[in-house]
């Protein structure tokens, strides 16, 4: 790794940290007991793995490689583990765009057999807007929602679905 | 410059970033409460994006939306 690279992911680790701390605030200000809000480690990667035997999984990640490519490549990227309690109840990752005026949702899975009064979306779309405002960026993007009821389900936040490139 | 300055002026910094960053949670709220959207039931298996065209061609994944 380039001292640069090194450098950027020192200091870009300090803001995930800053905005996860404000997410964790959030949980306790709201009552959400148990919610916990962290950066991704290998922890959180090997409970990932249990995902893969449910049936209720909608697609075949696996986030140990996926995770591991991402970071070597966006040092600024976003990334956030839900946890609720001892269970790992999402992921999430994403990027800012070259120049910097967008924040890419580039990855979020729910864990496939969290409680449904469990939600996921919501926190990582606070925290991607809080991110957003340590970097400048003013838009925040979705990218290729997996079916049509996560596609309706994010228009209900406000994002609109551009058909063309699949992101909200 | 002291010490005390250099962390004084940090400590300023990192006081008005960390407000800066509760303002937009704040605004980001109020707009999910205005859109009625804070008590939608998540659509099972909730997830979004293509790992797997990442790891193939992370290049090509890095253009999806068209304007980079």
């Amino acid at each position: 790794m380039l001292a640069t690279h090194k450098d950027a992911e020192e200091r870009y680790t300090i803001l995930r940290r800053a905005v996860l701390d404000e997410i964790n605030k959030e949980f306790s200000l709201t009552n959400q007991a148990g919610m916990s809000a962290r950066l991704i480690d290998q922890m959180a990667l090997s409970q990932s793995r249990l995902w893969s035997q449910s049936p209720n999984r909608q697609v075949e990640w696996d986030w140990r490689e996926g995770y591991s490519a991402f970071k070597f490549r966006y040092p600024k990227r976003f990334e956030m583990a839900l946890w609720h309690n001892e269970m790992l109840v999402s992921f999430s990752l994403g990027r800012p765009t070259y120049n910097g005026l967008r924040l890419r949702l580039d990855f979020i899975e729910g864990n496939p057999d969290k409680p449904k009064d469990i939600k996921v979306f919501e926190p990582t779309v606070l925290a991607m807007v809080a991110y957003a405002q340590v970097l400048g960026a003013t838009e925040l993007r979705v990218m290729h929602p997996i079916n049509q009821d996560v596609k309706k389900y994010y228009e209900r936040f406000g994002f609109s679905y551009v058909s063309k490139a699949d992101y909200l | 410059m002291s010490n005390d300055k250099v962390k004084s002026l940090a400590e300023k910094r990192n006081e008005k970033q960390t407000e800066t960053i509760q303002d937009a949670i704040k605004r980001a709220k109020q707009l999910i409460r205005n859109n009625n959207a804070e008590n939608l039931e998540e659509p099972e298996g909730l997830a979004s994006g293509d790992m797997k065209k990442f790891l193939n061609n992370p290049n090509e994944y890095e253009k999806d939306d068209k304007d980079e």
